[in-house]
C-alpha cells in the first residue's frame, strides 16, 4: 500500500489522530505519553463491537496489535496491513539479531508497521529518521486528543 | 551506584533481567512507597497523575481515574527500583521502558542505591551525576566519571561484543 492513511481511535475520554505514511514507523518519546494505552484500546476494541466497547476506530486499513511476533506471517496472509507492535513484542523481535528475522518476514509486504519502542537495537529494520515520532497531547473539545509529531526536526540552516 | 549493562545480560544474569515491568510490578511492588515524596514525584511527573487518592487509586491530569496497574512503564520501573526487596534480588531493569523524563529519577535513585540497568536505548547520564557518583560498566568493571569516558566505554563494550 502506498500513500498516507488516517487512523482515528476515539473513546469517551480520548481521541488518537494518527497519520500512517511510512512502512515502518516508530513511536518513541516520554514515558506516560500514551503509546501502550493506544495498543490496549485497540485490543479492547478487537474483543467486542464498537457499541459494546465504546471504542470507535476509523481507518481504511485492516489493523491488528501484534502480540506475538511469530504470527506476523499469518496476519499478513489474512490481509492485515497495519500492525501496532508494543514494547514487549519489540523486545522479542530485537533479541539476537536486531530484528533481522522480522525484517525478512515482512520484506516484500505492503503493510505498515508501527513500533512503540525506544529500543536502540531495532537496527535491522530500516526506519527512516522522519518516521520517528512522539505522541503529543492537547485538550480539545472537552477531550484529550493525542496526535503524532516528528521526533527529529531538521532546520533548513 | 548505577551499574550499566550495554549488551543483553547473558548466562547467570539473564534471569535477573526484568524484560517487562508489568509482572514484576504486580508481584513485587510495595505500593506504600508511592506515598513517599519521591514516589509521589515519580507518579505525578512520569505518569501525569494529578492526584493520588490512596495507594490504589489515582486521577490523571486529564481527569481519568486509574489504578497502579495503569501507570506507565517508566513509572513502574522507577518505583520498582525504590523497593528494597526488589533491589535485594539484584534485578536488572530494562531501561528501554523509560523515557528521557525518567532520567532525573534514575539518577536520584542511583545516588541512593545500587541500581542495575540494561541500556537498551540511548542515554547519557548528566555531568553532575557522573561527577558525583560515576557509572559502572558491568561487562568491563570500569567506573567512569566523565561524559566522554562514558561514551568511550559504551563504544568499547559494543565493539568487544562483535568479536
Amino acid at each position: 500500500m502506498k500513500g498516507t492513511h488516517s487512523f482515528i481511535l476515539e473513546t469517551s475520554k480520548i481521541r488518537y489522530e494518527l497519520e500512517i505514511k511510512h512502512k515502518f514507523s516508530i513511536f518513541k518519546g516520554a514515558s506516560g505519553s500514551g503509546k501502550t494505552a493506544l495498543c490496549q484500546q485497540i485490543l479492547k476494541r478487537k474483543k467486542d463491537s464498537e457499541k459494546a466497547t465504546g471504542v470507535r476506530i476509523r481507518t481504511d486499513l485492516k489493523y491488528v496489535v501484534l502480540t506475538d511476533e511469530t504470527l506476523v506471517g499469518k496476519y499478513l496472509e489474512q490481509g492485515y496491513n497495519l500492525f501496532f507492535i508494543d514494547e514487549d513484542v519489540v523486545e522479542e523481535i530485537c533479541k539476537g539479531n536486531a530484528g533481522a528475522t522480522f525484517g525478512q518476514d515482512v520484506k516484500g509486504s505492503s503493510a505498515y508497521f508501527v513500533f512503540m519502542s525506544r529500543n536502540a537495537s531495532l537496527s535491522a529494520v530500516p526506519i527512516n529518521v522522519d518516521a520517528c515520532y512522539k505522541l503529543v497531547e492537547e485538550y480539545r473539545g472537552g477531550k484529550k486528543v493525542v496526535h503524532m509529531e516528528n521526533m527529529y526536526v531538521w532546520n533548513d540552516d | 551506584m548505577l551499574n550499566v549493562w550495554i549488551n543483553y545480560p547473558k548466562g547467570e544474569y539473564e534471569d535477573c533481567l526484568v524484560g517487562s515491568p508489568d509482572a514484576a510490578f504486580e508481584n513485587y511492588m510495595d505500593l506504600s512507597l508511592v506515598l513517599t515524596d519521591l514516589g509521589r514525584d515519580i507518579v505525578k511527573n512520569v505518569s501525569k497523575i494529578a492526584e493520588i487518592h490512596n495507594i490504589h487509586s489515582y486521577t490523571t491530569e486529564w481527569g481519568y481515574d486509574i489504578s497502579p496497574a495503569d501507570l506507565s512503564g517508566g513509572s513502574k520501573v522507577l518505583l520498582l527500583m525504590m523497593c528494597k526487596n526488589v533491589r535485594d534480588l539484584n534485578l536488572i531493569f530494562n531501561y528501554t521502558y523509560c523515557g528521557d523524563n525518567c532520567n532525573v529519577y534514575l539518577e536520584k535513585l542511583a545516588g541512593m542505591y545500587d541500581i542495575n540497568i540494561y541500556l537498551g536505548r540511548s542515554y547519557v547520564p548528566s555531568r553532575e551525576f557522573l561527577n558525583k557518583y560515576g557509572v559502572r560498566f558491568v561487562e568491563t568493571g570500569v567506573i567512569v566519571h566523565k561524559v566522554m569516558d562514558f561514551w568511550d566505554q559504551v563504544c568499547e563494550v559494543r565493539e568487544a561484543s562483535k568479536v
